[in-house]
């Protein structure tokens, strides 16, 4: 078992950890940009593999833990910069990490990130999803990641599943969210669908 | 204030009369003094309002409000310990609850017992899954954050491309180990892997 999935299923032993390609996450990580700061926006919760992947470089890394949010009843839990202070978004961000969050947005949800992210975001920003495209059932709650040295992600389910998939089709999530646009997609073998959206 | 006395009284037990040092009347860092276990403790029972400055280690198992500033050594945040503070320290391991922002020269280790809220800035920095963090993680050294904490480069952001001189790894992981006198957790879960940026250049099913 490899360092992330050991650490998230210790975390959580009833729950069976499984890896998964991130093809595009990778490309993204791996990016050069010379000696160029970055600005991460990790919508999720905080990991290891990701600070481990991105120390020694020129990043900064926000973890807005949405998640931890929506565990606690926050109402608010879908608006990073209401979860987390307006101080840490004062620097634009080059990418953000939504994880397969977006699956457990309602539209009208989807609507209210998508133009905050716009906000926030520095010009040619990224936006990185993993999003639920088959297979008929998900768990109730977001997952838990984690990036692998090897480039693979671990994915530790919440719980058993119990909401219906597919909620979103790319179409379906331009529209929920205007101001950003699809730009790359590739299909995982884990039944979900890696998406990089653009800002508008 | 930060008091010594009680302070002492907390860690008699871990020192001997020689290695005692004044929180800040000693003239020379002494930054190699968790290597001898002479950390000095912060008990549970105590609470601190205000600036604590000092050239020891420290190990804080109680709650300290306001401003921390240990730039040559160790800090310690303990299972039991609660910073509201802005702390300043060579290196720090925080096992324990931080609101605030932590500013290191070299390296920051985030237990999994962590709870933290608020900018974390260090060249090198390593989190085990399980920690409770919101905030930011700031690794870059060439940053105006590390210039205006430490007036100038952090100490492990000395080469050329304002990269850390050795680059964390698992093994650094495994060797870290917080000042004695700390509660540290088992170190089992510390799940830091080995840079790497290599991409995998597979295709997903």
């Amino acid at each position: 078992m490899s360092n992330a999935a050991a650490s998230l299923a210790g975390q959580d032993p009833g729950h069976t950890a499984e890896r998964v390609k991130v093809p595009l996450l990778v490309e993204l990580l791996s990016r050069e940009v010379g000696d160029r700061r970055r600005v991460w926006a990790d919508l999720g919760s905080a990991q290891s593999g990701l600070v481990q992947r991105l120390t020694g470089g020129h990043n900064r890394l926000i973890v807005a833990d949405l998640p931890g949010a929506l565990e606690g009843g926050d109402a608010n839990w879908h608006r990073p910069d209401k979860v987390l202070d307006e101080k840490f978004w004062a620097e634009p961000i080059d990418c953000f990490l939504c994880w397969d969050l977006l699956n457990y947005m309602h539209p009208e949800q989807l609507g209210d990130l998508s133009s905050r992210i716009s906000r926030r975001a520095r010009a040619g920003a990224c936006i990185h999803a993993l999003i639920q495209y088959s297979g008929t059932s998900m768990s109730e709650t977001p997952g838990r990641y984690g990036m692998n040295d090897d480039g693979q992600l671990t994915v530790v389910p919440a719980d058993a599943p119990s909401a219906k998939t597919p909620r979103y089709s790319p179409k379906a999530l331009e529209k929920a969210m205007p101001e950003l646009r699809v730009e790359r997609t590739m299909l995982l073998n884990n039944g979900m669908q890696e998406f990089i959206f653009g800002v508008r | 204030m930060f008091n010594k006395r009680e302070s002492n009284e907390s860690e008699s037990a871990g020192r001997s009369g020689s290695d005692q040092q004044s929180a800040t009347a000693s003239p020379a860092p002494a930054r190699s003094t968790s290597a001898t276990g002479g950390a000095a403790t912060i008990g549970p029972s105590i609470s601190i309002d205000g600036q604590l400055k000092g050239e020891e280690d420290l190990v804080v198992e109680g709650r300290i409000k306001g401003t921390v500033e240990l730039k040559n050594n160790t800090l310690t945040v303990g299972t039991q310990g609660t910073l509201d503070a802005e702390v300043f320290a060579h290196t720090i391991f925080v096992e324990g609850t931080v609101n605030g922002d932590l500013y290191a020269s070299e390296r920051i280790s985030i237990r999994k017992s962590a709870r933290i809220r608020g900018n974390i800035l260090a060249p090198r920095i390593s989190l085990e899954d399980g920690a409770k963090f919101r905030g930011s993680i700031d690794m870059d050294a060439d940053s105006e954050a590390f210039r205006k904490a430490f007036g100038g480069k952090a100490s492990a952001a000395s080469s050329p491309a304002g990269k850390p001189a050795s680059a964390p790894s698992a093994v650094d992981s495994q060797k870290e180990k917080p000042p004695q006198g700390s509660q540290s957790s088992s170190g089992g879960g510390n799940n830091t892997a080995t840079q790497q940026t290599g991409n995998t250049g597979s295709s997903a099913a």
